[in-house]
């Protein structure tokens, strides 16, 4: 099993990397000031913060937890493309923008946390009270079912390589045999676990774009403050989700290849392949911007064009213009290049446009957030405040990065975050056990309890405690394929639950 | 605008369920003809009709049904801010924030130039856009339309601010010193608050702050399903006029004799 092939895989879990502890040391110190700076804004309150009543009441805060969600929603976007379509050869990326995924989602719920401001009830009251017809709702709702499907889709998929760590000699490998659950890596194990994989990453994209969705809505719905409502908001996010997902994965993939020399594992063609979906929706999003402006500009009315007027020629222009041109057109070009001509690939360059989109998706996403804010369709009680965050807003905001990077070398520690390659033969099936029903029992139990408590949810919108409901029954019916592959059936006592799983996942 | 500015003014009466025309039962009549002894005096009398009737509920639920209804002629402001002042000694509202104010503009070019006031306030929108966004349900509306926020439900995502198109409401970024917060609900930290019409002084049969201190007399409130309320009466009279139409949030603050429009940038 721990065969030479395997051991750059292993790198990060065997080796001691110097530059990862001192990666280490700077994440925890400013871990430590962002804790601290959190303590500060939590006693002295959102008066430390730019946002005000009459400026901007969503600051720095809300565009960065609308990037963090985009950032995760590549996970999904990749994994379930490259196993839905078989693309066999991208495989090595996909845990890796599945952890990106679940991190990100961690990171948004911890600066929504921070945003609101009574953190002390935002989720008690939001499950308790949450009226059906609020963004917000929906939002907590998807949020949930996205990362506990998430969460389960990651688990299942790295369950094996859990196994196969068990069973060589590491420092953790006896709790990694626990975290696998009992997995033995037999044939028909290994038959279930693809199609249940397969399935779920099926569901996991309309999840994945009702998120994205759901985010655009927050701003598209509203017709109060010019700029914002929008139809195309929802599509716009997505789109943008996909944008900001790319480009931090680029990043992220980039920095571990160099970190542990994985030029054969992450290969520079996954980085062209990657750069050249990440230039294609770049240009995507680059027509969305121009068509959202030429039609503020060309009819619109007057609200409307005083926003996009502060955009292209206004207070804002000089932070949209070099959003647009640095941040999303020049590495267009760059990554454009590195796709079509047979130039070879420089990583360093296609992680660096990346990294350039990344930041200019973060600052068109403060673009979107605040102009529309600073232009009210009626005068203000007192003079408007121009916005502009203040030094604890920007630490109390980006410091979550700081634990995300934490998570990410943490995780890097414990499980290989590139799928191990299938070297050897699965184990024989086991001899033929009493249990397939049991399985089948629970799980349509589940499916039941799941489906009651959403319906029961949903008639009983009106009522109070209607958003736990129906956030709790999705997430009962996500440990449906939990239960799928724990459950420990009879593989042999009838081969034909596994004969399907053949023509159906592979 | 296809509908006259009277029709408008007489829909917006009509609007909530049943007409002003249908209602033709002897106490109604009876306070009817109360009112055509003065028109100021029709305020003391909804107020001892609403007396009655919170004596028989409990103090915190809605006094009665009905639409309520503020209208402000705009002849008769004179801009003092007084409704300001009112408002925020009624309520403790938080320096910086406001429940009720008064816009001003110059209005045209020299030398025909007018200083013109607008009061503003929480519309009390009949389709309100931050009760729809509200994600726990702390803003509500009463049974007489007012738009309340429960600042013990709010949890400070400020969606409704975004969402409210008249910038009625404020938030409360800050812990109080001392026992503000305990006297005043609408100092509660970390969350969003707006006028809502005194509903307070409305239940104990009051008029809202901002009416009972306007100096020139330039507000009237009352139920507008009420035929004998004094705002139902001026609506029929009067062409009224309300903020931001074309966002269709139908809102239950009435202008009359002015220029509002001209405070918009739609």
């Amino acid at each position: 099993m721990d065969t030479i092939q395997t051991m750059p895989i292993l790198r990060p879990i065997t080796e001691k990397s110097r530059a990862l502890q001192i990666a280490n040391g700077i994440l925890a110190a400013a871990t430590a000031y962002w804790v601290f700076s959190c303590v500060r804004f939590l006693i002295q309150g959102h008066t430390t913060l730019g946002t005000s009543s009459y400026g901007a009441a969503w600051g720095l805060g809300v565009a960065n937890i609308v990037h963090i969600i985009g950032i995760s929603h590549v996970g999904i976007a990749i994994s379930a493309t490259v196993r839905v379509l078989r693309l066999g050869r991208y495989r090595n990326i996909a845990r890796l923008a599945e952890v990106v995924t679940l991190i990100s989602l961690l990171l948004a719920v911890i600066n929504i946390a921070l945003d609101v401001g009574r953190p002390d009830r935002f989720v008690l009251n939001t499950l308790a009270y949450g009226r059906w017809h609020a963004p917000m709702v929906w939002s907590a709702t998807v949020i949930s079912l996205y990362f506990a499907a998430s969460g389960v889709y990651l688990y299942l998929s790295m369950r094996r390589d859990l196994w196969v760590l068990s069973t060589m000699d590491l420092k953790l490998s006896r709790l990694l045999g626990y975290l696998s659950l009992g997995y033995r890596d037999t044939a028909a194990e290994r038959r279930r676990h693809e199609h249940t994989l397969f399935w779920l990453a099926i569901l996991l994209v309309p999840i994945m774009v009702s998120v994205h969705s759901v985010y655009g809505m927050f701003f598209g719905l509203l017709s109060a403050k010019a700029g914002w409502y929008n139809p195309l908001q929802a599509p716009y996010f997505v789109l943008g989700a996909v944008v900001s997902g790319f480009s931090a994965l680029i990043v992220v993939a980039a920095l571990l290849r160099s970190l542990f020399r994985w030029t054969e594992i992450i290969d520079d063609r996954t980085f062209r392949a990657l750069g050249a979906i990440l230039a294609f929706v770049v240009f995507l999003y680059l027509y969305f911007v121009a068509s959202e402006q030429l039609t503020a500009q060309y009819a619109g009315p007057v609200a409307e064009r005083a926003v996009s007027n502060a955009l292209l020629i206004g207070r804002f222009a000089p932070t949209f213009w070099i959003t647009i041109i640095g941040g999303l057109v020049a590495p267009f070009a760059i990554l454009f290049v590195q796709a079509i001509r047979p130039v070879p690939v420089r990583v360093g360059l296609i992680a660096g446009a990346a990294a350039a989109v990344n930041l200019a998706m973060l600052l068109k996403r403060v673009l979107l957030v605040i102009p529309a804010q600073q232009y009210p369709r009626l005068p203000l009680p007192r003079p408007g405040v121009a916005y502009l965050p203040t030094t604890l807003e920007s630490v109390v905001t980006f410091g979550t990065y700081a634990i995300g990077g934490l998570l990410l070398i943490g995780i890097l520690k414990l499980v290989p975050l590139v799928e191990l390659p299938v070297a050897s033969a699965a184990r024989r099936d086991d001899a033929p056990r009493r249990g397939r029903s049991i399985r089948g029992l629970v799980i349509a139990a589940t499916f039941a309890a799941g489906v009651a408590l959403i319906s029961w949810g949903v008639l009983t919108r009106e009522l109070d405690l209607a958003p736990l409901k129906w956030t709790a029954g999705l997430i009962l019916l996500t440990t449906v394929p939990l239960e799928r592959c724990l459950i420990r059936g009879g593989p042999g006592g009838s081969s034909s639950d596994d004969d399907r799983a053949d023509h159906v996942g592979g | 605008m296809t509908e006259s500015l009277e029709e408008q003014g007489r829909r917006i009466a009509d609007s909530t369920g049943d007409g002003p025309r249908d209602r033709t039962d002897a106490g109604l009549m009876s306070r009817r003809k109360f009112a055509a002894v003065g028109g100021s005096t029709l305020a003391w009398a909804s107020c001892t009709a609403a007396r009655t009737e919170v004596e028989a509920t409990d103090s915190d639920a809605p006094s009665r049904r009905g639409h309520m209804l503020m209208v402000i002629d705009l002849r008769r402001c004179t801009g003092c801010h007084s409704c300001a002042v009112a408002c925020k000694a009624e309520h403790g509202v938080r320096l910086g924030g406001f429940r009720s104010w008064v816009s001003e503009q110059e209005i045209g070019s020299y030398p025909d130039v007018t200083r013109e006031f607008l009061p503003r306030l929480c519309n009390q929108c009949q389709n309100s856009p931050c009760l729809k966004v509200c994600p726990t349900g702390a803003t509500s509306r009463r049974a007489d339309g007012i738009i309340k926020v429960d600042p013990d439900r709010c949890i400070g995502c400020r969606h409704c601010m975004a969402a409210c198109p008249y910038n009625a409401r404020y938030f409360n970024p800050q812990r109080d010193l001392g026992g503000e917060q305990r006297r005043f609900p609408a100092r509660t930290h970390g969350t969003v608050d707006k006028c809502d019409f005194c509903s307070r002084r409305v239940d104990a049969g009051q008029e809202p702050a901002c009416v009972a201190t306007c100096p020139a007399s330039a507000r009237a409130f009352g139920d507008a399903q009420d035929p004998a309320s004094e705002v139902a009466r001026m609506l029929v009279r009067e062409p009224a006029i309300t903020l931001l139409p074309n966002l269709g949030t139908r809102p239950s603050v009435v202008y009359i004799g002015g220029r509002p429009e001209a405070f918009e940038r739609g």
